[in-house]
């Protein structure tokens, strides 16, 4: 298995393969001298030793020219002209992924969550699990190394369910975010030309396509595990029907969410701490979590403006209100919470204009087109709609399961003819497929 | 395992078989999408024939050899009887996009005259089968047409043949696995395509559909431009030998499914008072194709214009009258519209 991930992440760029190893190794070790530690402040250099070479290495890759030309321009507010050159980095794939997935084994030992593992071979195959390597999901040590240590044998049920979230994962990315892909690229590249009807067809297009493209992956991924009697955690659970911003969150990248929750968050105090450090922490984790996608503004104003929609609910203690599913027995939703759906994905929506767009001045003018701008109704975007209807119901339809192919029915016939359908109607888009997954950046 | 691998392969080939069913009948559902499929330019002209087709009465369809050498302005000026041509031809233009761009013309109303520039129905391995335009032409008729066409070419050699084949197969393959339904599907809920009339008057006004080859010399330096000058010589030199050693031997030539295609064409269009005209501009690039279609054609009683003897023509493999070594410049394409006019007004006579 380690061979196999080697060489799927070495076929991009077989240099970046070092980077890996060299996080994997020192993860490897400084988990074995922290077993034999006794003293606090040992514990805590060797902790301090693997934060700093794994967030180094990323730091390096992702942010270096960022925060130089950040120091540049807050110099040049000054009148003062710095002349520090910025380098040409290619960000390595899946870095941001592997390396807060090895971090988070090593503070679990640290807070002795977890045993370190002695197996060598069993750790680098579960840093470099090749799945999820590039895009997630980010896996817990706790879930997924015990995997690798205990043997496995052919699952066909767990198999069969894998190949039906794949096929599920594959029509997500190839039929709906890959169709809509040239639509909210033409939009988002010429907003200045586009009527306010467009934009905000553009913006609700491009969180469809997002969701389409990041879930499709996370699906392809466990779908893929499941072949090899693997079981990764759940990405997103049907974020799209959240009713408030606080279930959303619990239900959008969870397995990044959690993370900064469990690593972060809860070390910070959590919510058990006076109404400012309550503000504080929330404010530290969403715009962490938006700075992890990424060195720019727009990433980091992407973080607070969900930050503020977080307030609210949970300074009025209603952030949990939703924790119970919306009711299985009722075909449609009730009208309120068909409200609270909608209300949740346009707020969403809103904040991904910044997410999606270069630069702050960029999204302003997105923005202010969105109110502005005078034109005709975009019936041209109409062709896509049969695939969002497609995705939408199915997704209602059995948002109890771990995806759509764990179909309710039980009548074979229609079940076979709903597995045709979805893979007849991803081939009938493969034409449009050759876009990268957008995750692939972070 | 055995079990799983053993349901996935049979999914797998029943998936198969019933793709195949579902892309027959949705392709069968056409609206006129052959605008949408089309290139943009061949589609632009057929939006300006049907713009005007209470003006043109005279067509020339064919590939850049006829796109690039019939002027439409003089060859109306020199012929006897009152036509006003459009040239509807276009780069790499050929088979059955060609013979679909006949059909559907013709259904637009009824022209006197119809050019049909003669080429083989293959496309070579190096045209992409995932164009629309290309996969707007494919079908499982065409595929048989277009294998019997293969086989039958005794010019080929075995690797020609494989790799014709291999293309044909894809071509199937590609269009009728659904990879292209998709794109089917969007076009019943998309607005239908509109060519403003400022574009089709700017492309269109003054030149009817001819369109002058650019001269790719201008960034050249002066030894590369004589370099290029040599190649296409050579070229020429070579078309001309061919020419003269080729024998056509009608025993050895068998007839393919589609000079049957373009005969049947020819027929029914005659009955709907069109006289549909075969042309073989000079310099072949499938000699033994184009003297085969000719001699089958002319069999059959239909007119081939055929330019292709440099012995009889040898203005046409003149180096100083050509773009390339397969194309006339813009003095070989005056020279060859108003040959062109004469032979048709023989014909009228």
């Amino acid at each position: 298995m380690l061979s196999v991930s080697y060489i799927f992440y070495g076929w991009w760029d077989p240099r970046f393969l070092l980077l890996i190893i060299i996080s994997s190794a020192t993860d490897y070790a400084v988990g074995l001298l922290l077993e034999r530690s006794r003293k606090k402040l040992h514990k805590n250099i060797l902790l301090g030793t693997s934060v700093a070479i794994n967030l180094g290495i990323l730091g390096f890759f992702k942010y270096y020219n960022f925060f130089v030309e950040s120091f540049v321009e807050t110099f040049s507010l000054f009148g003062s002209t710095l002349n520090i050159t910025t380098l040409y980095i290619v960000l390595p794939v899946g870095i941001s992924f592997y390396t807060f997935q090895t971090l988070g084994y090593t503070i679990d030992i640290y807070r002795g969550t977890i045993s370190p593992t002695r197996n060598m071979l069993a750790f680098f195959s579960f840093v470099t699990f090749f799945p999820q390597l590039v895009a997630g999901p980010i896996e817990r040590s706790a879930n997924l190394l015990p995997q690798f240590l205990s043997k496995r044998t052919f699952n066909y049920e767990q198999a069969k369910d894998g190949a039906k979230q794949i096929l599920w994962g594959l029509f997500k990315k190839i039929a709906v975010a890959d169709t809509l892909a040239p639509h909210v690229t033409a939009i988002f590249d010429s907003p200045e030309t586009m009527s306010s009807a467009v934009l905000i067809t553009g913006a609700i297009l491009f969180t469809i396509q997002l969701y389409a493209d990041f879930s499709g992956y996370s699906d392809i991924a466990i779908g893929t595990a499941k072949l090899f009697g693997f079981k990764l955690m759940i990405n997103f659970a049907y974020p799209l029907f959240a009713r408030d911003i606080a279930e959303f969150w619990r239900k959008w990248h969870i397995s990044l969410s959690s993370w900064f929750i469990d690593y972060v968050y809860i070390p910070l105090g959590g919510s058990k701490v006076g109404i400012k450090k309550k503000i504080r922490n929330v404010f530290i984790i969403f715009v962490l979590s938006g700075f992890w996608h990424g060195a720019s503004f727009s990433y980091i104003v992407w973080g607070l403006i969900n930050a503020i929609y977080f307030l609210p609910l949970m300074l009025r203690n209603k952030n949990r209100i939703h924790i119970e599913p919306i009711d299985e027995s009722r075909m449609v939703p009730r009208f309120s919470e068909l409200i609270n759906i909608l209300k949740t994905f346009l707020l969403f929506t809103f904040s991904l204009i910044f997410f999606r767009t270069e630069t702050l001045g960029d999204a302003m003018i997105y923005i202010q087109g969105m109110v502005f701008n005078s034109g005709g109704f975009p019936v041209a975007y109409f062709n896509t709609i049969y695939l969002i209807v497609i995705l939408f119901v199915f997704e209602w339809l059995h948002k109890s399961k771990d995806h759509p192919l764990q179909l309710v029915t039980k009548n074979k016939v229609l079940k076979y003819a709903t597995y045709f359908f979805i893979f007849y109607i991803t081939v009938a888009h493969l034409s449009n497929a050759g876009n990268e997954f957008i995750y692939f950046q972070f | 395992m055995k079990r799983f691998i053993k349901e996935l392969v049979m999914y797998g080939i029943g998936f198969t078989i019933l793709s195949f069913g579902f892309s027959a009948i949705i392709y069968s559902i056409d609206f006129g999408f052959y605008e949408a499929y089309e290139d943009h330019y061949i589609a632009l002209k057929y939006a300006e024939i049907k713009r005007n087709k209470d003006v043109y009465n005279t067509l020339f369809l064919g590939t850049s050899r006829t796109r690039r050498q019939i002027i439409p302005e003089l060859f109306d000026s020199l012929t006897d009887t009152d036509t006003t041509t459009f040239n509807m031809a276009g780069g790499g233009l050929k088979s059955y996009r060609l013979y679909n761009q006949a059909k559907l013309s013709s259904e637009l109303k009824r022209y006197d005259t119809i050019f049909y520039e003669v080429s083989n129905p293959a496309r070579e391995g190096n045209v992409n089968y995932k164009t629309n335009a290309v996969m707007y032409s494919v079908s499982f008729r065409n595929f048989i047409s277009i294998y019997d066409y293969i086989q039958k070419d005794n010019s080929l050699t075995f690797e020609d043949k494989f790799a014709l084949h291999k293309n044909n197969v894809l071509e199937l393959l590609y269009k009728y696995y659904g990879f292209g339904v998709g794109y089917h599907m969007q076009l019943f809920l998309n607005e239908r395509k509109q060519f403003s009339d400022t574009e089709l008057n700017e492309r269109f006004s003054e030149h009817y559909g001819y369109t002058e080859g650019a001269d790719r010399t201008i960034s050249l330096s002066e030894e590369d431009r004589l370099a290029l000058y040599e190649f296409h010589e050579r070229k020429i030199n070579e078309l001309v030998e061919e020419y003269r050693s080729f024998i056509f031997n009608e025993y050895v030539q068998e007839e393919d499914l589609y000079i049957k295609d373009l005969k049947k064409l020819a027929t029914n269009l005659a009955s709907k008072g069109t006289n549909m005209i075969f042309m073989l501009p000079p310099r072949a690039d499938n000699l033994e194709y184009n003297l085969k279609a000719k001699y089958y054609l002319q069999k059959a009683g239909f007119v081939v214009l055929d330019f292709l003897d440099p012995d009889m023509y040898p203005e046409y493999y003149k180096l100083e009258l050509s773009q390339d070594f397969l194309h006339l410049n813009k003095e070989g394409a005056k020279l060859y519209t108003t040959e062109f006019a004469r032979k048709f007004n023989e014909l009228q006579k």
